[in-house]
């Protein structure tokens, strides 16, 4: 009972366990007491090849299913094209267990001599266990590597598949041409990839496409007739067949790698039982594919890796609105329609057309003044590639729907490209657009309005400029707050507050006793009255007495305090004894009341200087007084 | 003796006019060297005004400008703030603060606190010391003479509203003074600088060996809450934020 458990990861060759089990089950047959050692075993599938073909190399870890760190070969003087692919194998055979694993490589040789693959190691089973170093033949083809006489200009080459029969040309070999080696960032490049075969093909693929890591790519379609005339290579005459074409746009400047491609073919072959050269023509007649039989092999080629060089686009005279685009173009701008009212809409279109990377041309600059209302553009782009190079033109159309009526500009749109044949860069400039805006219907115009008036918006921000005029210069840190000038301020009212109250309370004091109150008062009183008497100085006797009698003997009166009407009375003289002032002064009180008196009332015998004289004695008399009686 | 003070005095006002008018036309030289975009002799001329010890808002509003033109956000910071503790209602220089805060590579939050407070805060720093000393001195002298007014005059028209007039003055300056008690108090008790160094540590100690708390870049506006010689205690915004630096990394506004 044979139970076979295969588990592979990245290994595409599902041929190899297969051929393992095998190999395992006829080892069981042939040596019963087969040991369980771990052991490693290298192997190659050929050890003499020709420079550039493919040669599979294997390790083998018997005896487990699992390897600790291996370390494989650096395999210098090859390229990897892949591995390690990693395969694992388990049987039960008889109810005998084995195990294996399989690391395998694809190489290339790429020199001539002998080459040597050094041992792979892995600690197997708590052991380090090495394979054997492998030693290889690696063959001049005896004539130089093809070179397309197709290939127009720039690199190309390629590195045959597996030679059947050996007489140095390769049955199949994959060419990739470029258009040039040298290019600009952004310009782009033709690839063509060509299968040149010597035998009959009955199937071809890419098995592997290269990997376009800094590039832009886009497939090119392929010509229905992708048959190309025979070419003659290396002195074989071969088929060749266009495989594929692209159009490569670098993205940064520097040296730029594609991978190779990878193609399989099924290649029909002659079992050749005969001897190739020399044949007489018996020989040929069996020679004919009639009595051969047929026998078809897997072969698969690689193209050789495409270097460019991408140089960095020039900085001299490169336009401010350049955004990176790289071709030949042309711009049309149109503006539908030219008139309108206001709140509707208006298309604005901006066509480019032209050669280059369509698809990552960037939005044109437009300044749309900002009473227009400006929607998002909506972007479409269409590509022709059937030519040969990818052209095509990008769109670009804003809604745009104005708020004000008037006459509206819209500034010529702009559109910066470099152009790699001129080597020079190019502004397409439109001209300026105009735009007639009515006022819409009556309704929506009050929206409009509304609607219309909006922010000033910011466009930019920037410090407030410097002051140009400065109040005085103060001294730093002094300030009015705190000085002894301000406490001061602070102070003062409250003082003179408390002043006036004081003021105020004494003021009704006096106010509530009388006496005193009208002593205290008595000459500001008699003052007022003595201006009355100034005032009739020149009337009629009667009057001008009357009046300075009043005032004398009110004034007497208020200091007394005695009634007004007994100013001059008897009791104003006893009054005046006991305030104690000199004999004197009363008798000379009394000389003057009695003479205002007499002469009040003895009209026309007075003059002028009598009633002077008699004025002046009134009022030193009351300033007498107003010295000595105190109350 | 009379005519010494005379003399004096003559004197002490023409000084003071001779200063101002040199002064002056400091002042406008640095802004014609601004406009000519020559900004370190913009700087020179108004430096020159300040080093006499004096100062106003419009000198620290240039010199903070031409900071700014010349890339030096940590003194055009500081120039601003110093221009607004002078006068702090100018949107001149709150925009210009604004806008070069913004550029600054530290970001302090202050903690939120209590609207009410903030809005006192507001209140309080929307006036200077100085200018809430003026008000509560006029106010007072307005509501002195109101009470004055209503109280010596027996009788008179205007007697019973001219009182109200003076009670709610009265009140008016309780509110003037206590702001200026309150203003002048934090004046004297916040000390703010601007780091004028691009990075700087923050350490525990006064003292190099001193674990590094956070490090702080140029412009950012810090507290300082006491002093050993040549180290400073500060604090940001926000309180939590605390730690030692060297004295000659900031400037004081």
């Amino acid at each position: 009972m044979i139970v076979g458990v295969r588990s592979s990861w990245r290994d595409t060759f599902y041929r190899i366990p297969a051929k393992i089990l095998t190999i395992v089950f006829a080892g069981f047959l042939l040596f019963p007491n087969f040991s369980w050692a771990q052991s490693l075993t290298a192997n190659v599938d050929r050890s003499t090849v020709y420079q550039g073909e493919q040669v599979e190399y294997s390790v083998e870890i018997q005896g487990t299913l699992r390897a600790k760190n291996p370390q494989f070969p650096d395999f210098n003087g090859f390229r990897v094209l892949s591995g390690p692919n990693e395969s694992s194998n388990f049987q039960i055979i008889n109810g005998q267990m084995s195990s294996s694993i399989r690391y395998s490589w694809i190489l290339v040789p790429l020199k001539v001599g002998s080459l040597t693959i050094g041992p792979t190691t892995a600690q197997v089973g708590g052991q380090t266990a090495s394979s054997n170093p492998l030693t290889m033949q690696i063959l001049d083809r005896g004539t130089p590597t093809p070179q397309g006489g197709a290939s127009s200009g720039g690199n190309s080459g390629g590195s045959g598949g597996n030679s059947g029969g050996g007489g140095g040309s390769p049955d199949i070999i994959v060419k990739a041409e470029v258009s040039k080696s040298e290019v600009y960032a952004n310009e782009p490049v033709n690839v063509v990839y060509k299968l040149y075969f010597r035998k009959n093909l009955t199937r071809y693929q890419v098995s592997k496409l290269p990997s376009t890591v800094g590039f832009w790519s886009e497939d090119l379609p392929m010509p229905e007739q992708n048959r190309l005339p025979d070419q003659t290579v290396q002195g074989s005459q071969y088929g060749v067949v266009v495989v594929r074409k692209i159009t490569l746009f670098p993205t940064n400047p520097g040296q730029l790698t594609v991978d190779p491609l990878e193609i399989s073919c099924d290649v029909q072959e002659q079992r050749q039982t005969t001897r190739q050269r020399s044949r007489s023509i018996f020989d040929n007649f069996f020679d004919d594919p009639f009595f051969n039989s047929m026998q078809v092999t897997t072969q698969s080629a690689f193209s050789d890796p495409i270097r460019l060089k991408v140089k960095p686009l020039p900085t001299e005279g490169r336009p401010e609105t350049f955004a990176g685009e790289v071709g030949q173009y042309n711009m049309n701008v149109t503006l539908e329609p030219k008139e309108i009212k206001t709140n509707e809409a208006v298309t604005l279109r901006i066509s480019i057309r032209g050669q280059g990377n369509i698809k990552l041309i960037n939005e044109p600059k437009i300044n749309i003044p900002l009473d227009i209302e400006r929607y998002d553009p909506k972007i479409s782009d269409r590509i022709d590639k059937n030519s040969g190079v990818i052209q095509g033109e990008k769109n670009f159309e804003y809604l745009l729907i104005p708020r004000v009526p008037g006459q509206q500009k819209i500034p010529p749109v702009e559109f910066a490209y470099f152009d790699p044949v001129k080597k020079q860069y190019n502004t397409l400039r439109s001209e300026p657009l105009e735009l007639k805006v009515a006022q819409g219907s009556g309704i929506l115009s009050s929206v409009t309005h509304s609607v219309s008036r909006e922010d000033v918006r910011w466009r930019g921000q920037d410090i407030r400029y410097i002051k140009l005029t400065t109040d005085n210069f103060q001294p730093k840190g002094v300030g009015f707050a705190g000085s002894a000038g301000f406490y001061g301020l602070l102070l003062s009212p409250v003082f003179l507050l408390g002043i006036g109250f004081l003021y105020q309370q004494q003021r009704d004091r006096l106010e509530q006793n009388i006496p005193r109150a009208r002593r205290s008062r008595a000459y500001t009183k008699a003052m007022k009255a003595w201006k009355l008497v100034d005032k009739t100085k020149q009337q009629s006797s009667e009057i001008f007495y009357g009046n300075l009698t009043k005032a004398f003997a009110g004034y007497l009166a208020d200091v007394l305090n005695l009634p007004e009407a007994q100013g001059g009375s008897l009791e104003t003289m006893e009054a005046l004894a006991e305030t104690g002032i000199s004999e004197e002064v009363v008798s000379e009180i009394r000389a003057i009341l009695d003479s205002s008196d007499f002469a009040r009332f003895a009209s026309g015998s007075d003059s002028a200087q009598d009633r002077e004289q008699l004025l002046q004695r009134t009022k030193a008399m009351i300033q007498r007084l107003e010295k000595d009686i105190n109350t | 003796m009379m005519r010494g003070i005379f003399l004096a005095s003559i004197l002490t006002v023409w000084w003071g006019t001779a200063i101002g008018a040199d002064n002056r036309s400091l002042f406008e030289e640095g802004n014609r060297h601004f406009q000519e975009e020559a900004y370190r002799e913009a700087i020179d001329s108004y430096t020159q005004i300040l080093n006499q010890g004096l100062e106003s808002p419009e000198v620290y509003f240039n010199l903070g400008n031409a900071y700014y033109k010349l890339g030096e956000s940590a003194r055009a910071i500081l120039n601003y703030e110093r221009a607004l503790k002078l006068s702090p209602r100018d949107q001149d220089i709150q925009t210009n603060l604004n806008l070069v805060n913004r550029t600054i590579v530290d970001r302090v939050e202050s903690p939120p606190i209590l609207f009410l407070w903030r809005w006192m805060n507001t209140i309080r720093d929307n006036m200077t010391a100085n200018e809430w000393g003026k008000w509560s001195v006029i106010t007072l002298w307005v509501a002195v003479a109101g009470i004055a007014l209503s109280v010596f005059r027996r009788r008179g028209l205007l007697r019973q509203p001219i009182r109200y007039l003076a009670g709610v003055l009265f009140v008016v300056w309780v509110v003037f003074f206590a702001g200026y008690l309150w203003k002048s108090h934090t004046d004297r008790n916040t000390v703010q600088a601007i780091v004028t160094t691009q990075k700087v540590e923050v350490l525990s100690a006064p003292d190099e060996t001193g674990t590094v708390l956070f490090d702080l870049h140029e412009g950012v506006k810090i507290r300082v809450l006491r002093n050993v010689p040549g180290w400073a205690e500060i604090t940001l915004l926000d309180p939590q934020k605390r730690g030692w630096l060297p004295i000659d990394v900031m400037e004081i506004i």
